[in-house]
């Protein structure tokens, strides 16, 4: 089988299957599509009550791949407007199925049985719980930032706000984690065998009361992990990261650039003004690389 | 215009910015008011003739937040009418309190203003602001910005000061400062500041090191190495100079300014304000000017901003008897006396903020006093007066005795 999947069971478990071996490509339009349908199929479901996203395979990120074609694609739509709104929409498709799913008020578990980078990893980072297969070979993360492309999905936001910004920025320019790791750095709640990884994942569900469904950035009492740009010491910590960053980049890339900046909005303002932030960088990215 | 005048200036005695430092139990806001108090008193000062008091202070939260001009006022018990403003232009903040205070004089919109500053740097540390400047990355990246210590580097690479000219400076400075506190040169102006007894809690300036020689600044390791390295700050500075190769990191603790406490006041106003207050003039403010320079290297204001200030003012280097320039690394003056062909007898004469330290808000008002004192005890005539900035500024001030 393979690809984009779904199914309820008796439980009132909405199974979500995403099995992409290419990797799953937020600017890939109609395969970022048909997740978002599936989320919002399962959430519309009134027989489902919690939903697991099952990865039963690797789905691993070249990167950059499909962001010159997209360019192509806006370079067709001539009015100046009209190309902003059509970018918007193209980078916020899967980010805004993304959103609704962990705003849905049904309890979501990632059931990752391999690796994952870039859009698969955004899609387990949305959801509530994160269960994981113990293979020392898995990793975590994202893929480098190329010129017209970065994270869309969300995960400069949920990064930053899960593992700290500095840990965060170190995945978003390109960095993998084992599972302990992720772990470690609050991205992993659970790592079990990979053969009871779906059934791990399942039980959380059947069990995971209302709370369970809303993240810790969408209550008041969240607290920002890690760098605080508004404090003296995380002020300098991101002061550095800055610098550093220039060392990495000689200041040549308008994408890792952008992640910077996102990285350090996400410590600042609530969760949607930053989304809505990632994709308007996303959007400006590609209307930048449709302009040449 | 209305000519402004400077009728007194007090500052504290400067402290170890350290939690073991002398004024380390004197909250920021008692620095503040005790300078206002001294003034007054020394004086006898009417405080209903004040319009504003502008006080420079780098750091304006925590304990030094809310407007901490106004509040020292009414701490200093002045008459309420009087009002004040806190302003900030980093380092130079004490001299720009002192301009902006003469420009409301000169505009004829005040009679009389006090100008000045204060910064407890035990207390509330640098960097207790946060700020756009270094911490948003597309701020950062646009500005390349670096710390002060990589621009101070950046500025010995590139004119070709080495260790030995840096630390040759610093000696200098740190015997005239003691020479100069030996022969009383800084007395009319200090206000010893008390403890909650009425003691002395200091009288001197204490983070002097009078002993110093070059081979203790020789076994001082550079400040500013690992900022530029492992941080990534050369490489920042570097991508902004790319004709430089490798930036020597020269600078220590021992030459550069140090981190102390302390506050200064200059009473400023007309000559009516003064005839009607009965004071008598020092000197006369003839003019005043602020620069922007390059952002990345920082600290190259002072020379465009002296000839700015000497334009404006229709004077040369040579029209100028004593030189003042805030000690913020030994490069800076270096630069400074090489570009403007400075005699080193007319530079400095009593040192600086490299032996005394440098209160980021206060300095720039304590240095002016400095050297009027001095050109009063030399008999001599004009002075000019001058701060390097954060971020790329340069603030300069002309006086003339009278």
């Amino acid at each position: 089988m393979g690809g984009v999947t779904h199914a309820v069971g008796a439980d009132g478990v909405g199974i979500l299957t995403v099995d992409l071996p290419q990797g799953l490509d937020a600017l890939d339009a109609a395969t970022s599509g048909t997740v978002a349908a599936a989320i919002d199929a399962l959430l519309g479901d009134q027989a489902v009550r919690g939903i697991v996203i099952h990865f039963p395979t690797a789905s691993e990120q070249a990167g950059g791949a499909d962001a010159g074609a997209v360019a192509a694609e806006l370079r067709a739509v001539t009015d100046a407007a009209a190309r902003r709104k059509a970018a918007l929409a193209r980078v916020s498709v899967l980010q805004s199925a993304l959103r609704r799913l962990e705003t849905g008020g049904k309890p979501a578990a990632a059931a990752i049985g391999a690796s994952l980078s870039g859009g698969a990893f955004e899609v387990a980072l949305a959801c509530h719980r994160r269960v994981v297969a113990d293979d020392a070979a898995l990793r975590l993360g994202m893929p480098r930032v190329s010129e017209a492309r970065i994270p869309s999905g969300g995960a400069t936001q949920r990064l930053v706000r899960m593992a700290g910004a500095i840990a965060a920025l170190k995945l978003l320019h390109g960095g993998s984690l084992t599972a302990a790791d992720a772990q470690a750095a609050k991205l992993v709640d659970e790592i079990v065998p990979a053969d009871a990884v779906l059934a791990r994942a399942t039980a959380w569900v059947q069990s995971a009361g209302a709370e369970a469904a809303v993240r810790a950035w969408d209550t008041k009492t969240f607290r920002l992990p890690g760098a605080d740009p508004r404090t003296h010491h995380g002020g300098g910590q991101f002061a550095v990261a800055n610098a550093l960053q220039r060392k990495a980049t000689g200041g040549r890339s308008p994408a890792a650039d952008a992640v910077q900046q996102l990285a350090y909005q996400a410590c600042l303002v609530p969760m949607d003004v930053g989304l809505r932030l990632e994709s308007k960088y996303a959007a400006r990215l590609l209307i930048d690389a449709a302009a040449h | 215009m209305t000519d402004c005048y400077i009728y007194d200036h007090v500052r504290t005695p400067r402290g170890r910015g350290r939690p073991d430092g002398a004024l380390h139990e004197v909250a920021p806001i008692d620095l503040a008011s005790g300078v206002l108090r001294a003034v007054r008193d020394r004086n006898g000062l009417d405080t209903s003739l004040v319009d504003d008091v502008v006080l420079g202070c780098v750091m304006p939260v925590g304990e030094q937040g809310h407007d901490i001009a106004r509040v020292a006022v009414l701490c200093a018990d002045y008459a309420e009418t009087v009002a004040g403003v806190q302003i900030n232009r980093f380092c130079a903040s004490g001299l720009e309190a002192t301009n902006m205070a003469a420009a409301q004089v000169m505009s004829g919109q005040s009679d009389m203003v006090i100008g000045g500053g204060v910064e407890s740097m035990s207390r509330v540390p640098i960097g207790s602001d946060g700020g756009a400047w270094h911490t948003n990355p597309e701020v950062a990246f646009k500005t390349y910005f670096a710390p002060q210590g990589i621009g101070a580097d950046l500025i010995a690479t590139k004119w070709g000061f080495f260790r030995d000219d840096v630390d040759a400076y610093a000696v200098q400075s740190q015997r005239r400062a003691a020479q100069a506190w030996a022969e009383g040169r800084f007395a009319r102006s200090i206000a010893p500041v008390t403890d909650v007894l009425g003691d002395t809690l200091l009288a001197t300036d204490e983070h002097m090191r009078p002993a110093t020689d070059m081979q203790s600044l020789g076994a001082l390791k550079p400040a500013f190495t690992s900022l530029g390295e492992d941080c990534g700050y050369d490489a920042v500075a570097k991508l902004r100079y790319p004709e430089v190769d490798a930036i020597r990191h020269v600078h220590t603790g021992g030459n550069s300014s140090g981190i102390v406490d302390g506050a200064a006041a200059v009473l400023l106003g007309s000559k009516e304000a003064g005839i009607a207050a009965g004071l008598k003039a020092r000197a006369r403010i003839r003019a005043f000017a602020s620069i922007g320079s390059e952002p990345c290297i920082m600290l190259t204001g002072p020379e465009k901003v002296t000839r700015k200030v000497l334009k404006r003012a229709g004077m040369t280097v040579d029209d100028i008897d004593l030189f003042e320039l805030n000690e913020a690394f030994a490069s800076v003056v270096l630069l400074f006396q090489k570009l403007l062909e400075i005699d080193n007898d007319k530079l400095n004469v009593n040192g600086g903020a490299i032996a005394m330290g440098h209160p980021l808000g206060a300095t720039g008002a304590m240095i002016l006093g400095t050297v009027l004192d001095e050109l009063e005890r030399r008999d001599l005539n004009t002075a000019l007066v001058t701060l390097c900035v954060g971020a790329g500024m340069g603030t300069a001030t002309i006086i003339e005795r009278v």
